[in-house]
């Protein structure tokens, strides 16, 4: 090993030493307000393998409750997979409440599935796809509902039970964001917030604050069917009015949003990490090839 | 100034010279070692990018976890690899994967570039942004690292131009099936009618 090797060797365990060190698992506070317990789901994140995605069901259970994510739902495109993985891994670690679903990826629509138990053909329209849901006892989220993903008859609209107004793709367009808003406002169903968590960024960035009966898979679904959410961005909050004064007055949910604020990510160890990896890769093994 | 670069490095900026000069070594084969040190490498690399990606920092936990499970990429190739190759090579096949893994560079540097721009550039100007660089990027990589696989089998392993093609051909139709399967097979061909227009 050559000098060179040593040091970028060196700085790259120092930076796992460092990231590793402050990889804290923080407590999840617990909400009620006036006998709803108020619970922080992602209802949007994709799993790997098979759904485009870097991070395994396991590690996504621990990336929620980093998040302070009380649940999250586990959908790959076109597919029920890996969400019972996670279950199970989040039930006997303690983690949070992971619900089953699939994001139904047509190009013309997607369409989040969320509390359903088998798979969904992504080849029919919006409304068979809703009806196919509610078959199975789940609720129908419209994922990302810019003009490019709006194919929805007045009457598969009418029957939604929620749509995303939410979206990392907000921090980007001012125009989509308008976009997915009007569209909520048209549909007049639960406004979800979701990160459309692919295995990069942050899993909860973007989330929906549920007012639920019960603490359970079940009553998620419930208050989504019945409205009851509120979404945060900034010093706007979307959602049920009555909700939000009392989530105003309360004073708790704002502060809890006010930390998903986006913010860079990157760490002293990510930092450090980074010139690592970049430094291995263009000085890393000699050119004469020595070992 | 080149010269001070690593052998991936150089692969990545000269592959033919680089080939041409690295597959004219005469080294020990190294053993087990030589194997398998640069398909680590490339693991321990995409766990490092990931878990910045995901957290911002590096951390054990996600470093180990995606390094396992993103192994399928390099094993797939050396084990495509292994079948291009059929045994008609006079070298040790340690010496032969160690220097088909050293033109991994143009996908490791596009990995790094993700995990920057999420790690490390403000949302109002990444999101945008990132969609371009994931896929004009990743267009980029494949379009480089076919030129880079070229060279490995026409400089490194010293076949003719017409052999060269083939065995690129090959090894990615052997190897991309099922990597891109793995990666994301229920939703690819809904994402390729998107870019088509539907």
């Amino acid at each position: 090993m050559t000098r060179a090797g040593w040091v970028i060797g060196g700085a790259f365990v120092g930076a796992l030493a460092l990231g590793t060190w402050n990889d804290r698992v923080p407590d999840t506070p617990r909400v009620t307000i006036q006998g709803y317990e108020v619970l922080a789901v992602d209802f949007h994140v994709h799993p790997h393998p098979l759904a485009a995605s870097s991070l395994p069901p396991w590690d996504l259970v621990g990336e929620a409750r980093r998040a302070k994510l009380d649940a999250f739902a586990v959908v790959p495109h076109n597919l029920v997979a890996l969400g019972w993985t996670a279950r199970w891994f989040s039930e006997k670690t303690g983690g949070p409440i992971v619900l089953i679903g699939e994001e139904v990826a047509n190009p013309r629509f997607h369409m989040l599935a969320v509390g359903i138990q088998r798979t969904i053909s992504w080849q029919q329209d919006s409304s068979a796809v809703l009806a196919d849901i509610h078959a199975q006892g789940g609720i129908a989220i419209a994922a990302h509902p810019t003009l490019g993903f709006q194919e929805y008859s007045d009457d598969t609209v009418a029957r939604l039970d929620g749509s995303e107004v939410m979206h990392p793709l907000v921090y980007g367009s001012e125009e989509q964001a308008a976009e997915i808003r009007a569209f909520n406002t048209r549909a007049h169903v639960a406004v979800i917030g979701d990160s459309d968590f692919h295995g990069v960024g942050r899993i909860g960035q973007c989330r929906t604050y549920v007012f639920v009966k019960e603490r359970t898979a079940a009553g998620i679904l419930e208050a989504v069917r019945a409205h009851r959410t509120i979404v945060y961005d900034g010093a706007h909050v979307y959602g049920d009015q009555a909700l939000i004064i009392l989530a105003n007055q309360d004073g708790r949910l704002r502060r809890m949003a006010d930390e998903t604020t986006p913010r860079l990510s990157i760490t002293p160890s990510g930092a450090l990490g980074l010139l690592a990896l970049a430094a291995a890769l263009f000085f890393g093994v000699p050119a004469d090839n020595r070992i | 100034m080149i010269e001070r670069l690593s052998a991936d490095a150089r692969v990545l900026l000269q592959p033919a010279t680089t080939y041409r000069a690295i597959g004219k070594q005469t080294v020990p084969s190294g053993g087990a070692w030589r194997a398998w040190r640069r398909p680590l490498f490339i693991v321990c690399f995409i766990g490092g990018c990931l878990s910045i990606a995901a957290t911002g920092a590096v951390t054990l936990r996600l470093t180990l976890s995606t390094a396992v499970v993103w192994s399928f990429i390099p094993l797939i190739d050396v084990a495509a690899l292994a079948v291009v190759l059929r045994g008609h090579e006079r070298r040790a096949f340690a010496t032969v994967v160690d220097l088909f893994c050293s033109g991994f560079g143009a996908y490791l540097l596009w990995t790094l570039g993700i995990a920057v721009i999420v790690s490390c550039v403000p949302m109002r100007y990444g999101v945008p942004i990132f969609g371009s660089y994931v896929y004009g990027g990743a267009g980029l990589a494949v379009f480089w690292s076919v030129y880079i696989d070229y060279c490995f089998f026409r400089d490194g392993l010293g076949r003719s131009p017409i052999d060269a093609r083939r065995g690129v051909l090959l090894h990615r139709a052997l190897t991309w099936a099922p990597i891109l399967l793995i990666f994301g097979a229920p939703g690819i061909h809904t994402e390729i009618l998107e870019v088509l227009g539907k």
